[in-house]
């Protein structure tokens, strides 16, 4: 079972988002191009080196949210986890979790509640900083509510009701 | 239409800061109300400026605004471009899993730190560019004859009086333009903005009569000059100077001087056809906008560009192929020289980097007739 980490409306937002920074950031290229195609003096360079910061940074800011809104969540019948461009980039098998609880992501603009399923007992400074453990921790930011009934049965210990009422959607 | 495509584009970026805006700050009463005054200041000289600042006396209040827009718009402008570069940084570190690094780029203090540091460094020497004028020179020899073996031609664009230039920096071009002492002046459009005062077209006019040169001072409009409150011609033709729209004259000693309307519909064989100008002598062309250049190929010896400003901000050169053929500097179009000043003062906001204000010279060298 497979599911979008977006939901449908946030969809739409991103897929405009990607399409503004794909345009401005193949207009910013060939801008770069033009100018260092047309170089007549120093000024020329210096706005140059500008325009190719700035065409860089937005293909990679693209790229960046295309990964993100290629992210999928899946869920199977060893465990778990988390694919960007069809390829797994985390995974838990049902055996080795230990842990079901909320914690955070920091984000550029305030950190971010999500819960999380993990091989091991966090402790709480851990917990405000799901990115970098360096052990496996798959945390999502809702549980999809086809699957809940699939994921109490495999789970090894129980997903909380308070935290089920909040996260299962 | 552009003051409505300005003021969308200015709010915009004031609106995407805003939303960009760590939700911790609108949560705490002191950095909320600091907030709150940044925008609102910053928002209110954007739009004096548009629309109230021509009815203004030179003094302390009417620099206030302009310097709290400048301000408002670098700082904005900055914030907005690190945003940016944070997300990225961000996903970067986020995929090497560098915890130190998110905190940092977490902390909304390092993030408004890095915003003003990089807004301050960015302003020193922009505003010192703005502010202080300079006489760049370009030698041209041109491959035909006329009535004499050299030509020095100031080319002056761009006060943009009121908002952009000030009484000190028309100054400073009057001094440079004695120092260099050209045969004669050229003024490449937008002497005047939606910013401009009666007051300050009147001091321009002072400025302009006071010029002296041997063969003249002429003008051709830019694009600025339909949105300016008081009709520019007046205080021109009061000065002495020639107004060139789509015309052109003879100089004594043979030179064409082509003045072009800023829309750039009418040729400039047409222009000279219909002025009776000899197309086979040395001719400069005077005209706002660098565009469809390529052109005036093998028509003029000399094209004479302002507008751009040569690039007021730096970011601005991702404008450049769909907006000019040339940004600033010189370059050649066959036998063609182009050259475009970065002009006197600047417009919008008072800093300008990685050019500088500047009295342009070309100094023009002629083929010897032969005997």
């Amino acid at each position: 079972m497979t599911c979008s980490t977006y939901t449908k409306k946030a969809l739409v937002f991103h897929a405009l988002y990607i399409v503004l920074l794909s345009a401005a950031g193949v207009l910013a290229a060939y801008s770069a191009v033009y100018t260092f195609s047309h170089i007549s003096c120093r000024e020329d360079v210096i706005a140059g080196g500008f325009t190719v910061f700035f065409a860089l940074l937005l293909l990679s800011v693209d790229f960046f949210e295309c990964r993100a809104m290629s992210a999928k969540l899946y869920v199977n019948e060893d465990g778990m986890g988390v694919r960007r461009f069809g390829k797994t980039k985390v995974f838990i098998r049902w055996d080795d979790i230990r842990e079901i609880g909320t914690g955070s992501i920091p984000t550029p603009f305030g950190s971010k509640e999500r819960v999380y399923f993990c091989d091991r007992m966090l402790e709480e400074g851990q917990r405000s900083d799901l990115i970098t453990l360096k052990y496996h921790t798959v945390h999502f930011s809702y549980i999809p509510r086809d699957w809940y009934p699939e994921m109490n049965r495999r789970l090894p210990v129980p997903i909380p009701k308070e935290l089920a009422d909040r996260y299962v959607r | 239409m552009m003051w409505f495509a300005l003021i969308a584009a200015l709010l915009g970026m004031s609106a995407l800061t805003i939303i960009q805006t760590p939700r911790e700050w609108l949560k705490r009463p002191l950095p909320l109300a600091l907030l709150i005054l940044f925008h609102a200041a910053g928002i209110a000289s954007i739009l004096l400026i548009l629309f109230a600042v021509y009815r203004m006396q030179d003094g302390p209040l009417r620099e206030l605004i302009i310097w709290t827009e400048t301000v408002y718009v670098t700082v904005t402008a900055f914030a907005l471009l690190l945003s940016v570069v944070r997300y990225f940084g961000f996903e970067l570190a986020r995929h090497f899993r560098h915890r130190r690094v998110l905190r940092i780029l977490s902390s909304s203090t390092a993030f408004l730190l890095a915003a003003l540091l990089i807004s301050a460094a960015y302003m020193v020497p922009s505003i010192h560019n703005a502010v202080t004028l300079r006489t760049v020179t370009y030698d041209v020899p041109v491959d035909k004859s006329c009535g004499t073996d050299a030509l020095s031609v100031a080319v002056i664009s761009d006060f943009h009086i009121g908002g952009g230039a000030r009484r000190s920096e028309l100054d400073q071009m009057a001094a440079l333009l004695t120092a260099a002492d050209p045969d004669v002046i050229l003024i490449d459009g937008d002497v005047c903005d939606s910013s401009s005062s009666a007051d300050d077209l009147a001091y321009m006019e002072e400025i302009l009569r006071g010029l002296h040169c041997r063969y003249g001072v002429f003008y051709a409009e830019g694009n600025h000059e339909q949105e300016c409150r008081f009709d520019p011609d007046p205080y021109l033709l009061r000065a002495g100077v020639s107004i060139l729209r789509d015309e052109g004259v003879q100089l004594e000693n043979g030179v064409n001087i082509v003045g072009r309307r800023n829309a750039l519909v009418t040729g400039v064989p047409r222009i000279m056809a219909d002025c009776g100008l000899d197309a086979a002598a040395p001719t400069v062309v005077l005209q706002h906008r660098a565009k469809g250049l390529s052109q005036l190929e093998g028509i003029a010896d000399v094209v004479a560009c302002g507008h751009t400003h040569g690039y007021q901000f730096p970011f601005l050169g991702i404008l450049m192929p769909y907006q000019r053929d040339i940004s600033y500097g010189h370059r050649m179009y066959g036998e063609t020289h182009v050259i475009v000043s970065s002009g006197v003062a600047e417009w919008g906001y008072r800093t300008k980097w990685p050019s500088q204000s500047e009295v342009t010279l070309i100094r023009m060298s002629f083929k010897e007739a032969a005997a």
